[in-house]
């Protein structure tokens, strides 16, 4: 034990974690916050307001289910990645994280012509909309467009490891903390989906 | 947490899991539920979903509880906040 951790008597590891993964977990509680404040604004405006757009028709939302079905996807090949490299098989890693960052890109692109349609067709913009909800298209594109952010940063910062893995830069610890950031960004998706796009469908 | 393993049958489990409680999700976006009432289902049916991805895909299964402990305020938060909120999103 160090100097540091015998001072405060914790033990070099309070919480049976590295400091790693326990700053990645602290920050996805921090967001986790952020992203409620942002969930709950929007649900309180679609149960408070009858005239509610539902702009999301059959094929809109059979759209959000692949996206979905692709970032769950991308989720296990994540797992499947952090497996890889706890058995030393950095080449399996390597393969794993590229899947999960192709899928991420997948979720992207489909996400991009969801917005493409809504603002093209549907004529939806961040102040304005054909149902005169100004507030819609604010929450929707603020609350997707800060998923679909998230999405992209991750995407980077799994190239990042993959590449850093592939140098012999990176251990466990890294993949295993990239992983909770990945896994973060799809449990978010599991609360944005069915709230804004299911509660919204075009029947 | 790196010397505990989840296997990759498990895992592939917990992937087909989701995918079905998304096909559940879906499938009651296109019954004529009250708003309310949907919401409630879609709620419990996310955070069990978040939870399967926290505990199973995050490893927090294989985590000491005292991490588990760390991350169940802004949980409870989010739930207290929306429950607070929500009874006053009145049409």
């Amino acid at each position: 034990m160090n100097h540091r951790a015998a001072a405060w008597q914790g033990g070099g590891s309070p919480f049976g974690i590295g400091a790693k993964p326990l700053g990645m977990w602290l920050f996805v509680v921090s967001d986790a916050l952020t992203f409620s404040a942002l969930l709950i604004c929007y649900t309180y405006l679609r149960l408070s307001n009858p005239n509610w757009p539902a702009p999301f028709g059959m094929e809109s939302i059979l759209q959000a289910t692949a996206m979905t079905a692709v970032l769950l996807t991308s989720s296990l090949t994540m797992a499947l990645a952090v497996g890889a490299i706890k058995r030393g098989r950095r080449s399996a890693t390597i393969g794993m994280l590229a899947c999960t960052m192709a899928l991420g890109l997948a979720f992207i692109v489909l996400h991009a012509f969801e917005w493409r349609r809504l603002v093209l067709v549907e004529k939806v913009s961040l102040s304005s909309n054909p149902w005169d909800q100004p507030l819609f298209g604010a929450t929707f594109f603020g609350l997707t467009g800060l998923h679909m952010a998230h999405v992209s940063v991750g995407v980077v910062y799994l190239g990042i490891v993959a590449a850093a893995v592939a140098r012999g830069k990176l251990d466990t610890e890294d993949v295993e903390t990239s992983g909770l950031y990945w896994h973060f960004v799809d449990l978010i998706w599991m609360f944005i989906f069915p709230l804004v796009y299911l509660m919204s469908v075009r029947m | 947490m790196s010397g505990a393993e989840i296997t990759t049958g498990k895992l592939a489990g917990v992937w087909v899991a989701l995918l079905a409680l998304t096909a559940i999700e879906v499938v009651l976006a296109f019954r004529l539920l009250s708003p309310v009432l949907f919401l409630v289902i879609l709620l419990a049916l996310s955070i069990g979903k978040a939870v399967m991805i926290a505990a199973w895909f995050m490893h927090l299964a294989l985590a000491p509880r005292r991490l588990s402990l760390v991350l169940f305020p802004p949980l409870a938060v989010f739930i207290i906040a929306l429950a607070a909120i929500l009874t006053d999103a009145k049409p």
